[in-house]
């Protein structure tokens, strides 16, 4: 049967349906015709035929499988005579192949990255509501004064922000740069694991409930160094503790101050940044006992030049509200705070250029890319990254 | 679907078309039944449940060709004659038929 004649009869099998029954009919109503002649009744004629004839719609079905078969059978004639012919030419196939192969690895490749780092939105409540004060592109800590677009915030400057904003339903921060440090975890020996200072409200800015026990709340926030508590990852509490739920209340030491685990977050949740996997977050208080010496949460320089900034602050927009509106209350509120936080004394063309200190507003619905450029880096181009486009 | 030369049965209701079909030119199916029946007897009955996925397989083999015409109480029947490709098939079969029942006779035909 020619491939067209194939085609045709799949697509109108209605049709082919319809001639067969028709044939069918024919057959039975002529029987049955021939059976009257031969002195039957009419009912005992179509009984007779019946009979004989078998299941009437066992027959069409039989006889439309074959079409189908026929196909299947030509159309493993068809693969097995282009194999025959690919293994006549093995340097052509070897090079078609090698060449689909590469092209569609490159894809899924190419594909997996974008998916993880553009495509895919935070495991978070409303992600497209997020938005970043600062500059997802930097992370580290960054001491002195900067010009122009601010890649990070202080941690008074993010203070200010949160009070005083109105386009927000909320306000966090968080440490731009994952910091490793040394551990022990009930009493033993050190380990390394990666720690993240998250202010109070990180988990429920982010909608994010823990898989176990609790996460941090405004109301832990009550003074620095009075909420030694940790949250763990997924992952590490699979890893570390074996998924066991008596891990809540586990002592971890760090310096010299036991944190006590008080949840674990969900599964497939590592925080705001894409590519970073942090094993437990820690309140934003208790700062200076994570890093002693540096007094990170006041400003100590706040009457002179230098500022210490190393914070993210990502922000949840107020139903209805917009990038661009909050822009525009960040340029007031953000040139207020410069105006107020530099010594009157600065020479007219320092001030001139801390006055031309801003805030850019991002939407930050897939969260911010860990291989993020230092903040000290001169790389401007990275200020074009699609994932943030606003 | 594979061929299956050893299949006697199968191969009996093709060869029975065939030679029907030869014999007296384009039939539907009922026609097809009834000519065998006429000819054969009692003994030889075409299992009416066999033949129509038989003429389609046939077709599908180019061995016969289906045309629609009018029956003889003027209804739309699909009339089939042999194609050339079917009077070859045709000798072939008759030709293992033959093979067939001489061997069969002589089986037939030893003494105990």
């Amino acid at each position: 049967m020619a491939w067209h004649h194939r085609i045709f009869n799949t697509l109108r099998s209605n049709n082919l349906q319809r001639e067969l029954d028709e044939e069918l009919r024919l057959h039975l109503d002529l029987r049955i015709a021939d059976l009257q002649r031969q002195g039957l009744s009419a009912e005992d004629a179509r009984y007779e035929a019946t009979k004989d004839f078998g299941n009437f719609s066992l027959q069409t079905e039989k006889t439309r499988t074959m079409d189908i078969n026929a196909w299947m059978e030509s159309l493993i004639k068809d693969v097995r005579y282009s194999l025959r012919q690919f293994a006549r030419t093995p340097v052509f196939t070897a090079v078609a192949v090698a060449s689909l192969a590469i092209g569609i690895g490159a894809n899924t490749a190419i594909f997996s990255v974008m998916n993880t780092a553009l495509l895919k939105a935070l495991p978070v409540q409303n992600p497209q509501e997020l938005v970043m004060l600062t500059n997802p592109n930097r992370s580290g800590v960054s001491i002195g004064m900067s010009g122009g677009e601010r890649s990070l915030l202080t941690y008074p400057e993010y203070l200010t922000l949160r009070s005083q904003n109105t386009t927000l339903a909320g306000l966090m921060a968080v440490e731009s740069e994952m910091d490793s440090q040394q551990v022990h975890v009930a009493g033993n020996a050190p380990e390394d694991a990666h720690l993240r200072l998250v202010t109070e409200g990180y988990f429920s800015l982010l909608g994010v409930d823990p898989a176990i026990g609790r996460v941090f709340n405004d109301s832990d926030a009550m003074a620095v160094g009075g909420d030694p508590y940790a949250v763990i990852s997924y992952d590490y509490w699979q890893k570390r503790f074996g998924g066991k739920t008596n891990v809540l209340g586990t002592p971890i030491r760090i310096n010299k101050t036991a944190f006590t685990v008080i949840g674990v977050a969900p599964a497939g949740f590592h925080g705001e940044s894409v590519g970073d996997k942090p094993d437990m977050w820690l309140p934003m208080l208790m700062q200076p006992l994570v890093m002693p010496g540096r007094e990170w949460l006041e400003d100590p320089h706040a009457e002179g030049f230098q500022k210490v900034m190393w914070l993210h602050a990502i922000g949840r927009l107020k139903p209805g509200m917009t990038v661009a509106r909050t822009q525009t209350e960040m340029d007031v509120l953000f040139r207020a705070i410069i105006e107020s936080s530099y010594p009157p004394s600065m020479s007219p063309e320092a001030r001139k250029r801390a006055l031309d200190q801003k805030i850019k507003v991002f939407a930050a619905s897939t969260g911010r890319s860990a291989d993020a450029m230092p903040s000290n880096s001169n790389c401007w181009s990275c200020w074009v990254r699609p994932a943030w486009c606003c | 679907m594979g061929k299956h030369p050893n299949d006697r049965l199968q191969g009996t209701l093709d060869l029975l078309v065939l030679k029907s079909l030869a014999s007296r030119g384009a039939m539907h199916g009922y026609g097809i039944t009834c000519h065998i029946k006429q000819v054969a007897g009692e003994t030889l009955r075409v299992e009416e449940g066999s033949l129509y996925p038989a003429l389609h397989r046939m077709a599908q083999e180019g061995w016969i060709s289906a045309a629609w015409g009018a029956s003889e109480n003027n209804r739309r029947a699909r009339f089939y004659s042999i194609t050339d490709a079917g009077r070859k098939q045709l000798s072939a079969e008759e030709q293992r038929w033959s093979e067939l029942t001489a061997a069969v006779s002589k089986v037939m035909a030893t003494s105990h």
